[in-house]
């Protein structure tokens, strides 16, 4: 038993080498805190107005960011489902009040500090919205109303305190409430999405009225809707019929509807009511399309009428300023740069010292929306106003401008993060010419020699440059001018591939259409281009959108290849966006526009082949189940394709998968159907196929047992997992709730065949799966003892290969050993992922980002079914760990130490040049990168190996043996005179 | 005259009187060899005839010392245990290093075999250095060290060549 404790001792302390010393935080990684994009966005007005900002946004996050450098001075993260999203926000003196889940948590936050106040919970219906707004009584606000679905509140800011409270009428279809204050009271207006609009007026102290309904088919939860100024119209903009819905809330009949088209105002997927503008009366600023605004007026025969035109400006805010009203408005002043205009609303003249001008990069899309500040400059006794301005973009983008500069911004769209791949760099000149020197061989020696002469030259002088510079010192080679807007340009020598090939390009495609090339060993951003018209896939609220490194690195006269699959936001068709993952450097199309592929893509997939220049072709299927290639060159793969070609799609829908042959003929692909299997849709749902990464090499194909024979693995290269979720149906005899359950099979992609079917009663989802090799790992809930956990299955073949050479599903082996254990978690996961190495060599580690914040790197041996119940002299022999339920979580293990990171999406892994290394990218709100190694580093010397203590050693060593041969050498004479 | 010069010879008169002094008595270099004294070692003209049994018996000494080892070779592979550890892993060696040692100068050793018997020893010999050395080998085979298993060359085994690509998933 001492032997089994202390293995188990062994097992809990394998962690132990991944942790890392103190001086080496931050060595190989990094993390980037990130908001997300902005849904509110406030100035802080105390201590010091203007210094900071408050913002909410679609993230569920609530941050105060400083206004200097775009720090974040503090940060709440809440739920990333709809317990966390946030309805309203709300800022006086030094509170911040957030309304969340619909009423569920109004929480008021110290601004200065980020520390709660008061916390107060209204409602437990969190799927219809809240609203909320500051009341203004006898000049003081010091009290919020919140509107839940059902109930208006109204609250005290300082303590939270209800004051008093009304239940509103319809609260069980209506989903959200519009509110004003007016002189006596309050009118609601309640949207039921599809139905109805409800109108209440309350009295000042929570008196409900009789509610009037009014039918709004129309009308749906997101439809821009404002109640006027005078508290006596509401108007809605119905996008189906491009008009403008009015009600007069006093005489409440009937929606009267105003055709814009009518009163010539154009209309676009964008155009919504963006605000009131109460300077001008019964004003409205509608939004007609990207670029123009309207301000319309409510004339008096209920009708609106355009007021002005605000053309070519993406967007305008009216803000108060000493007495003033001063629309500003953005607008574009040149191909990169911007202007900011201030207008005085009353006297309708320019204020010319509101008016900026700054460089604006073509690459985030165009403004969305205007946050300005409007301030009285102190040090000059004109009191003239000057106006800092944070604007957020397109492409989620935050900016700051003060004094005509782009000061900061914030890349929020690296928060939205749904794909990822890191690419390797190129390599320096002088080794492509090395490479070129043996890549061609039909050549005479002479004209190699002379190749080789030039490329060693060419050796020494970069040696004798990089000597040189390190003699003289670094020197600035350029200078950083006022207007750049980019960060600095990344120099030629600096995008080369290190020694081990540690530093990579981490290509990532977010939701917001745009894509990243971020460089690993800073973090900082190499190049970024931006796709207004790429939009993911959407499949039951998860986004989607595929990169595919078509072309690697290595082919050099090549450039490498990525290439984007999304969906077109104009057409819906498939778009692809190919681009060269190094510069950024779009290839197809005109800028920033894709390639439109004219049809829907229901599934798409890469060949493993490469044509004649190195490209990896791809297959998409459209939705008539015809099948594409991409680009058309790869047609020619198929000539001399050993190998045949099968797709399964996958359809959730119908819980039915279907298997095709991919038949290459000389003039098109053809797709034929081969095989059926209904996974029971009536009893469950398909929520997930997990395929094996290309990427993961195996290189043992074994493992040795206890008494040294080999148990072969199973490692069929078309087995895919495919998890299905589903509730049990009661039966009369136990009277419990219905229990959830979720069945895992395992399929050949290409026959159809089941080769394992498994399923966990009393347990649920989230299933997140791992599959690689021959195992599976996926980590779910159990209901029946409420605790997380890890199962493992891996497959065997037996004692004996039956094919040694090749794997073919059409002759599979017997039927896989299957090995299965289940494990208990001790804490929730976000998301997993597991190590991938250059060669497969190296033990793989499991990645789990885990609720608590940590991302764990947890060795594979601690989840191997084959770990003994009792353990025997055989087992310890082989290395298995004795079996433990629990899986031990050691704080060393946590790669991320201290940098916590909350609501991740997913966990991206690597190889690196080096065996020992994988390279892992974690994404979320926020992004983390670091590097593992499973198997510790075996293959290169330590950080801290002693060259100077070792070398001297050796030195001294050297010299004591030639010294004492000679002194021997010399005794041995003096022996001999004797 | 002898040339032989023993320690105890003093030289009185001799041409070492000049430097050394304390040389006190002459050596005989001049005078007459006493009489019955020879000058020469008697050296029989034969020390002994050749017996042929002790030949015999001594080639089979030489033939038979491999065979005598291995009782002892047992008590050290016996007392060395099977753990891969320094000292049995020296054992191990020593045991298959002195056959070898013994067979690559078996042309020596053959030489000093003689007699009637001689191909027979010469085969006893080799057949107790080969005893030896697959006792050596069994020594490893029980530790290990032989690459007998599937395990052993499970590094060499080439993955499986892929016959089918597939591909596919969930529908967009």
């Amino acid at each position: 038993m001492a032997v089994t404790g202390s293995i188990v001792f062994l097992a809990i302390f394998v962690g132990c080498s991944y942790a890392l010393f103190a001086d080496q935080a931050g060595l190989f990684d990094w993390k980037q805190d990130y908001v997300g994009k902005v849904k509110f966005l406030h100035w802080e007005q105390l201590p010091s107005a203007g210094k900071k900002v408050l913002l909410a946004s679609e993230k569920n996050v609530i941050a105060s960011v400083n206004a200097h450098d775009g720090s974040i001075v503090w940060r709440k993260i809440f739920e990333s489902d709809r317990r966390g999203r946030i309805d309203a926000f709300l800022h006086h003196g030094n509170a911040v009040v957030s309304v969340q889940a619909g009423g569920q948590f109004v929480r008021s936050w110290h601004a200065g500090s980020g520390s709660l106040n008061w916390e107060k919970s209204l409602t437990t219906d969190s799927a219809s919205w809240a609203s909320a707004f500051l009341l203004e009584r006898e000049g003081k606000r010091d009290r919020i109303i919140v509107t839940t679905s059902s109930t208006m509140h109204c609250l005290k800011l300082s303590d939270g305190l209800e004051e008093w409270r009304a239940e509103l009428p319809n609260s069980d279809t209506v989903n959200r409430w519009f509110v004003q204050g007016q002189s006596d009271g309050f009118v609601a207006v309640g949207v039921t999405a599809g139905q109805r609009v409800t109108v209440v007026s309350v009295g000042v102290e929570g008196k409900v009225k009789q509610p009037k309904n009014v039918p709004a088919p129309w009308i749906a939860l997101d439809t821009s809707c404002v109640i006027m100024e005078d508290s006596k119209h509401f108007v809605c903009y119905s996008a189906q019929t491009s008009s403008l819905q009015l009600l007069s809330l006093e005489a409440v009949s009937v929606f009267i509807p105003t055709d814009l088209k009518e009163l010539g105002v154009a209309t676009s997927n964008d155009s919504q009511i963006e605000a009131v503008v109460p300077e001008l009366g019964s004003t409205i600023m509608f939004r007609s399309l990207e670029n123009q605004l309207v301000l319309m007026s409510l004339t008096s025969q209920q009708a609106f009428s355009v007021h002005k035109v605000l053309d070519k400006t993406y967007t305008a805010q009216v803000t108060k300023h000493a007495e003033k009203s001063i629309l500003l408005t953005l607008a574009q002043a040149g191909p990169e740069s911007l202007k900011l205009t201030g207008v005085d609303f009353t006297a309708g003249t320019e204020i010319e010292d509101l008016s900026q001008t700054f460089p604006f990069a073509h690459y985030h899309g165009h403004p969305t929306k205007l946050y300005p500040f409007v301030f009285t400059k102190k040090k000059d006794s004109s009191n003239k106003p000057a106006c800092k301005l944070i604007f957020s973009s397109q492409d989620y983008s935050l900016h700051f401008v003060q004094k005509n500069k782009a000061q900061w911004r914030r890349e929020e769209s690296l928060s939205y993060i749904l794909t990822v791949q890191m690419v390797d760099l190129p390599v320096s000149e002088n080794q492509a010419k090395f490479e070129d020197e043996f890549g061609t061989k039909e050549e005479d020696i002479f004209a190699m020699f002379i190749k080789r002469l030039k490329a060693q030259f060419s050796q020494l002088k970069v040696f004798t440059m990089g000597l040189m510079d390190r003699v003289m010192g670094h020197t600035h080679h350029y200078t950083v001018s006022s207007d750049a807007i980019e960060e600095e340009e990344p120099e030629e020598e600096d995008l080369v591939r290190d020694d081990f090939n540690l530093h990579k390009i981490i290509v990532v495609a977010t939701a917001s259409g745009k894509i990243y090339g971020i460089r690993s060993h800073t973090g900082k951003i190499a190049w970024q281009q931006f796709v207004p018209d790429l939009v993911p896939f959407q499949r039951y609220g998860q986004l989607k959108l595929l990169l595919l490194v078509q072309r690697t690195t290595a082919h050099f006269p090549h450039a490498p290849q990525c290439t984007v699959l999304g969906v077109s936001k104009q057409t819906g068709n498939g778009l692809l966006i190919s681009f060269n993952p190094v510069t950024g450097a779009l290839l197809s199309g005109r800028q920033g526009q894709g390639h439109d592929l004219g049809f829907k893509v229901v599934q798409a997939e890469m060949l493993a082949e490469m044509d004649a220049e190195f490209l990896k072709g791809l297959i998409l299927i459209d939705d008539h189940n015809k099948p594409h290639i991409y680009p058309e060159s790869s047609q020619s793969v198929f000539k001399a394709l050993t190998m045949q070609l099968f797709f399964h799609l996958m359809n959730s829908e119908t819980g039915i998968m279907t298997g095709y042959r991919l038949t290459p003929s000389a003039s098109e692909l053809s797709l034929d159907e081969i095989w059926t299997l209904d996974l029971q849709k009536s009893q469950q749902t398909i929520t997930g196929v997990y395929g094996k990464r290309a990427i993961d090499l195996v290189h043992s194909q074994g493992r040795v047992l206890g008494d040294r024979s080999v148990l072969y693995k199973y490692l069929n290269p078309n087995l895919v997992a495919v998890v299905a979720e589903g509730e049990e149906i009661l039966s009369s005899s136990n009277n419990k709730g219905p229990s959830a359950f979720f069945s895992l099979y395992l399929i050949d992609g290409v026959t159809g065949h089941i080769v394992h079917h498994q399923t966990h009663k009393r347990s649920r989802g989230p299933v997140k799966v791992i599959h690689s090799e021959n195992w599976v790992v996926y980590t779910y809930f159990n209901e029946k003892y409420r605790r997380n956990e890890v199962g493992v299955l891996e497959l065997y073949e037996g004692r004996q290969q039956s094919n040694s050479t090749a794997f073919s599903s059409f002759s599979p082996p017997p039927p896989p050993l299957v090995m299965r254990q289940a494990y208990i978690f001790p804490e929730p996961i976000y998301a997993m992922a597991s190590t991938v190495t250059e060669k497969g060599i190296t033990s793989k580690n499991i990645i789990l980002a885990l609720k608590i914040g940590g991302v764990l790197s947890l060795p594979k041996a601690l989840l191997d079914p084959r770990r003994p119940v009792m353990p025997t002299q055989e087992t310890m022999e082989e290395g298995t760990i004795p079996y433990v339920p629990e899986i031990p979580l050691s704080t060393e293990a946590l790669v991320n130490y201290n940098r916590s990171i909350f609501n991740v999406d997913g966990v991206f892994t690597s190889p690196a040049g080096l065996e020992s290394t994988s390279l892992v990218f974690v994404h979320g709100i926020d992004i983390f990168y670091t590097r593992v190694m499973p198997s510790r580093m075996f293959d290169v010397l330590k950080e801290d190996f002693d060259y100077l203590f070792i070398g001297s050693v050796l030195g001294v060593m050297i010299l004591v043996s030639f010294i004492t041969q000679k002194l021997a050498a010399r005794k041995a004479l003096n022996r001999a005179w004797k | 005259m002898s040339k032989r010069r023993h320690k105890w010879t003093i030289d009185f008169v001799g041409s070492g009187r000049g430097r050394n002094d304390r040389a006190i008595v002459s050596s005989a270099e001049n005078l007459p060899t006493p009489v019955g004294f020879v000058d020469a070692t008697i050296v029989p003209d034969k020390i002994r005839d050749a017996d042929p049994t002790l030949i015999i018996k001594r080639s089979w000494d030489i033939a038979l010392g491999p065979i005598k080892q291995i009782p002892m070779n047992m008590f050290i592979m016996w007392m060395a245990g099977s753990s891969i550890s320094i000292f049995p892993i020296m054992m191990v060696g020593m045991m298959f290093f002195r056959p070898i040692q013994a067979m690559l100068a078996i042309q020596n050793t053959f030489k000093s075999i003689e007699g009637d018997q001689a191909a027979f020893q010469k085969l006893v010999y080799c057949i107790g250095n080969m005893l030896c050395l697959a006792m050596a080998v069994y020594k490893c085979q029980t530790m290990g060290l032989l690459p007998t298993h599937a395990s052993d060359w499970l590094a060499f085994v080439q993955p499986q060549q892929r016959m089918e690509w597939s591909g596919g998933g969930l529908l967009f």
